[in-house]
């Protein structure tokens, strides 16, 4: 009887030690891809935060027939303008081109584009395109 | 009398007869259940993995302009990982991005013009798109 006894311990105690790995294990790996994507929601955040902070104003000018622009950060954080897309109004053309404006806060930033100023009658306008997606538009009468 | 005088075998061979049979089982039971488990916990890294990837696609339509039957929308992927356009969506209606453009495919940090040809009514329109993960951004289209 006792014999029987001990078996039963021991086929039980097998039992709960294979499934405590189990759980051990199971919880390890949610554990850590749980802390994975909270370290990456938390960035997004951050992200998401330095974003809105973002804020620039700009004025365009012509400089020797091509478009000058000239950007005031007036934003809280750095802002590294990475695109910059020409809508030419009157012939439907998009130019995109491909700049690393990085301003400061409160920073003032002029810079040319290889671009035609639009000739009188004509319009064109231009989006700046941040590193952080924000997107300003202005429109260039000529 | 007939008696039978055949002998059984020994408790010890029993013993490890039955003993063995028992492993047996047991080797079985575990292994198909070993193999359930790791299937199942396989995808346990895969959800993390694809919840991650989620949050990290980033699309956004920075211009689109509607002219003679034509949409062009600008789009740009400030997220840190390739992409690719899913859906388009016009107004009310969702279509699937290949019905419209072949090359769908919008690399990180990557600016991307795409143009279809499509009739919308005169007045003011919302264009989106939406990212293969589910991100998504739209624009407002004034038709003339």
């Amino acid at each position: 009887m006792s014999r029987r006894r001990g078996s039963t311990i021991i086929a039980l105690s097998i039992i709960t030690i294979i499934a405590f790995l189990i759980i051990v294990s199971m919880a390890s790996i949610i554990i850590s891809g749980m802390s994975d994507l909270l370290r990456t929601q938390l960035n997004v955040f951050d992200e998401e935060t330095e974003r809105m902070r973002e804020n620039i104003e700009v004025e365009a000018f012509s400089s020797g027939g091509k478009i000058g622009l000239c950007i005031n950060n007036t934003g809280t954080t750095t802002i590294l303008i990475t695109y910059v897309v020409v809508h030419d109004v009157s012939s439907d053309d998009i130019s995109i081109y491909n700049v690393m404006w990085a301003l400061d806060t409160g920073e003032d930033l002029t810079e040319i584009l290889e671009h035609e100023y639009p000739s009188p009658g004509s319009m064109v306008k231009c989006v700046l395109v941040s590193s952080r997606g924000n997107t300003w538009q202005i429109t260039i009468k000529g | 009398m007939c008696l039978n005088t055949r002998r059984g075998i020994s408790e010890v061979i029993s013993s490890l007869l039955l003993f063995v049979i028992a492993l047996a089982v047991l080797v079985i039971i575990a292994t198909s259940i070993y193999g359930y488990y790791t299937n199942a916990i396989s995808y346990v890294p895969l959800f993390f993995h694809e919840s991650k990837l989620s949050m990290l696609e980033k699309l956004k339509v920075v211009y689109g302009f509607y002219e003679d039957g034509t949409v062009v929308l600008v789009i740009y992927n400030y997220g840190d990982i390739h992409t690719e356009i899913s859906y388009i969506v016009v107004d009310q209606k969702v279509y699937l991005a290949t019905d419209f453009i072949t090359d769908t495919e919008v690399k990180a940090g990557e600016i991307k013009v795409i143009q279809f040809e499509l009739t919308l009514d005169q007045g003011i329109h919302v264009l989106g798109i939406q990212g293969r993960r589910g991100s998504k951004s739209t624009i407002l289209v004034k038709v003339q």
